[in-house]
């Protein structure tokens, strides 16, 4: 269970959330929704661990996740604005090279099938430097298929620049992820019915 | 741990290979500077033997410079490092394997042309051989040294000759004790310290700098 203790943040004299309180049980999602520059991106940095908080805390399972960061970023899955993937590479080698580092070891053919699943069968050997904004977030999202060991799916607008194919099939995974017992923390500026009981927190 | 130190030195050697370019600019512009001091002081084969090891040295030095600024930077702002630090691997050593395959990008290259360099200079077999020495020891200690400089710029506008500042003076003992021994052996001189204490350089910043670069990194994605 992820539970956020008056959470605060401010950047120089801009406040841009105090006192913030919610908690996130196993098989819930929860959505962060604001206008730009609410502080959605930091507050779900602050939660994977990358920024500080100015007051305030994060438990994971009862235990300060500061304290306990090496065990709790294995937990974390997180999906930032930009896709982490080398621009020079097919997407086949960000996948093989990038997923062992995040503790999953899938064979080669895993990998392939799962970018055709995606829809990139025919762009999956191409460097990623020559794909569009929405393939680069294909490649990204894959990697989801692969992250289900990490139980904490933090997600920072998931389903930008996607199409409406690639949109559905974001929600079912997701959906998935829930279903088995995962946490899932995301923004989004568009309304998907990602499921129907998830918890929302508006910035604004 | 070991596995992702390989997986990293994987990925950045196969980036390296797709991007050539980066590795001969470093290596034409060694050529290049090196060549410059042959023309500016003159053909006259003593002075030029005095200057040599010196002369490579700098050109090696500035090689690694020239590279720096890319060591964390490119990771930094298509947010691969933002995954790095969230892998639960030891960022040090992911660190270290980064730091360590930057070294054999644009380190090494410079490192096995020397030699060519030193014989422009009129430098003897032995000397070429110390030369090759002192470099192999001493350049590893730019890059780990560099590094934290590279690390403390992130996202700073024009980082690049921030690093530069911030490095150079650092970087000096390292000169002097590398160009130092091959001189030193020129003259006759015992060259035991000099060595020791390239070593000594070494095991150190191999030890500290990712600690460092660990920390500056983190502070930087906040």
């Amino acid at each position: 269970m992820l539970e956020i203790q008056n959470l605060g943040f401010a950047r120089g004299k801009n406040v841009l959330f105090e006192n913030l309180n919610f908690s996130v049980k196993a098989g819930e999602a929860f959505r962060v929704t604001g206008s730009n520059g609410s502080g959605k991106t930091t507050l779900l940095r602050i939660v994977s661990g990358l920024c500080r908080p100015d007051n305030g805390v994060v438990i994971w399972d009862r235990d300060l996740a500061r304290k306990n960061n090496s065990e709790f970023v294995k937990s974390v899955n997180f999906l930032g604005h930009d896709d982490g993937l080398k621009k020079q590479l097919t997407a086949t080698e960000n996948l093989k090279l990038m997923l062992p580092l995040l503790g999953a070891s899938p064979s080669d053919r895993d990998v392939e099938s799962a970018l055709d699943a995606a829809g990139l069968e025919a762009v999956k050997h191409k460097p990623v430097m020559h794909m569009s904004a929405g393939q680069k977030r294909r490649v990204a999202l894959t990697r989801l298929d692969f992250m289900n060991h990490r139980v904490l799916w933090i997600l920072d607008e998931p389903f930008t620049s996607l199409d409406v194919t690639a949109i559905s099939g974001l929600v079912l995974k997701l959906r998935k992820h829930i279903d088995s017992g995962g946490l899932l923390i995301f923004t989004t500026h568009q309304d998907f019915d990602v499921v129907s009981e998830a918890l929302s927190l508006s910035l604004d | 741990m070991y596995k992702a130190f390989i997986f990293i030195l994987r990925k950045e050697l196969l980036l390296a290979l797709r991007q050539k370019t980066d590795v001969v600019t470093v290596l034409f512009f060694f050529l290049i500077v090196s060549s410059l001091f042959p023309f500016a002081v003159g053909p006259d084969l003593n002075t030029l033997k005095i200057i040599g090891p010196g002369v490579v040295w700098v050109g090696a030095l500035l090689c690694s410079l020239l590279a720096l600024h890319r060591v964390f930077e490119t990771d930094f702002s298509d947010g691969s490092l933002e995954y790095l630090v969230l892998s639960g691997e030891p960022l040090t050593v992911l660190v270290l394997a980064k730091i360590g395959s930057h070294w054999l990008i644009t380190g090494l290259p410079v490192v096995i042309v020397a030699p060519l360099i030193g014989l422009q200079f009129g430098l003897s077999a032995g000397s070429l051989s110390l030369l090759l020495i002192t470099l192999l020891l001493g350049t590893p200690v730019l890059s780990l040294m560099g590094s934290i400089g590279a690390a403390l710029t992130l996202g700073v506008r024009g980082g690049a000759a921030l690093t530069s500042i911030l490095i150079l003076p650092f970087y000096v003992p390292v000169l002097i004790f590398g160009a130092g021994a091959v001189v030193a052996d020129l003259q006759g001189l015992s060259i035991e310290g000099h060595l020791s204490i390239l070593i000594a350089m070494l095991c150190l910043s191999v030890a500290l700098v990712p600690i460092a670069v660990a920390n500056a990194i983190k502070i930087a994605l906040e």
